[in-house]
């Protein structure tokens, strides 16, 4: 489900898309796992196995995938200390929700749990509360792989240019995501192919130009 | 909903997730069948006395009825062995506590016996005393209704995944239909498209 909101009447900016599953799925490893969350089931015998009949399928889950918003407290440095076992220094990671996140996730659950309420069902999980970030997910555990050499007009604050070509090094051009600045809720492939193929005519015209 | 809950949830939500993408049957389900069909079955996790006690266990979660058999008959004690046979020492370690956690429980009701030793009066009330969800049980037998949600779940995902299980369930999917023949006419008519133009660009016929 894309994002389908106007952010001039939310408090928090950009979106996300909405992930549903559920439905009648082939029933393997984890088949109705959890049962004895559901309303009025029973605990063991005959009983519990009519349950299991009659709730196979009737159950709905939504995922947000939302847009962060890039800010300063999250980013990764060599760490000043900790090295490892070749003596070469590892990557040390900062990270920080804002408002905006936690915002946004909790535009996620009230709107889930309206549609499962405008359906005729019932919610199990109750809602988190501000102290657990409305239940947002910890940071990069859902993500696509994405930037590390940020795409900018300055080399002050970026690795590379417009055209995916390294500010200091004229003849380095990287074409994969990592010259994404910040995630949209999308999946990235088509935006990398995009880029990849701006940078791919830039190439062919700074070589007609000898510039390369 | 304890940290340990919390985490099995979603070790399952990932599995499911990643059965959706990938469809047909998952890799474990796949390595228990070559097991199964390797030779005499032995098990690989289960005690002798565990054993015995999971089989009592899994009948009385899923016994026989009208519909389907009881779930040893499906193999979905088997499936428990192997799928704990290369589960996490943690978890393999869980559930050793727990048969042992019942033996005990069984033995301070009815006079030192072990769950297997009970009368099948005894063994029913001990699981309706440790069936419910387990914030909703006593803080005494919160261990055993723990490991009993771990019972539940494997041993019902051993019978519905098992032939019989899928058949009870009801589930159709996975099965070629040769008598498929695209969308019915009125269906197309109505909608006013047809395989015209399909057939034109990607040759069409059958």
């Amino acid at each position: 489900m894309p994002w389908w909101l106007d952010n001039r009447r939310l408090d928090f900016p950009r979106g996300y898309h909405i992930e549903v599953w559920g439905g009648f799925g082939q029933p393997a490893a984890g088949v109705l796992g959890g049962i004895h969350q559901y309303p009025g089931v029973h605990g063991w015998g005959a009983g519990l196995k009519d349950d299991y009949r009659r709730l196979w399928g009737t159950t709905i889950g939504f995922s947000g995938r939302g847009e962060m918003i890039p800010n300063e407290g999250s980013y990764c440095e060599l760490d000043p200390e900790v090295r490892d076992r070749w003596g070469i220094p590892v990557l040390r990671f900062h990270w920080r929700w804002t408002d905006h996140e936690t915002r946004q996730v909790r535009h996620m659950q009230q709107t889930f749990r309206a549609l499962v309420e405008a359906m005729g069902g019932q919610v199990f999980a109750p809602m988190p509360s501000a102290e657990q970030g409305y239940g947002i997910a910890t940071g990069g555990s859902i993500i696509h792989e994405l930037g590390g050499a940020r795409m900018g007009s300055s080399a002050r604050d970026a690795v590379l240019n417009g055209y995916c070509q390294a500010h200091e090094v004229p003849n380095l051009f990287v074409v994969d995501g990592a010259a994404f600045t910040s995630q949209a809720d999308k999946n990235p492939t088509w935006t990398i192919l995009a880029l990849a193929w701006r940078a791919s005519d830039r190439i062919a015209q700074l070589r007609r130009e000898g510039a390369l | 909903v304890s940290g340990r809950d919390l985490g099995r949830r979603e070790l399952l939500k990932v599995g499911a997730a990643a059965f959706g993408a990938y469809g047909g049957v998952p890799p474990v389900l796949q390595a228990f069948r070559r097991r199964m069909a390797a030779g005499p079955w032995q098990s690989l996790f289960f005690t002798a006395p565990e054993l015995r006690a999971m089989c009592l266990l899994a009948d009385l979660i899923l016994p026989r009825d009208a519909r389907g058999p009881a779930a040893t008959e499906t193999g979905a004690v088997e499936y428990a062995d192997f799928v704990l046979s290369i589960a996490a020492d943690h978890t393999q370690q869980l559930w050793h506590d727990g048969f042992r956690w019942l033996d005990d429980e069984c033995g301070r009701r009815f006079g030192g016996r072990r769950f297997e030793e009970c009368a099948d009066p005894e063994r029913a009330a001990v699981l309706d005393a440790i069936a419910p969800a387990p914030a909703a049980v006593p803080e005494a037998l919160r261990p055993g209704a723990e490991w009993f949600v771990w019972v539940r779940d494997v041993v019902a995902a051993g019978y519905f995944s098992s032939r019989p299980g899928v058949e009870d369930l009801g589930y159709i999917g996975g099965t070629f239909n040769p008598e498929w023949r695209g969308a019915p006419p009125e269906v197309l008519r109505e909608l006013g498209v047809s395989y015209d133009e399909w057939d034109r660009r990607y040759g069409g016929g059958q």
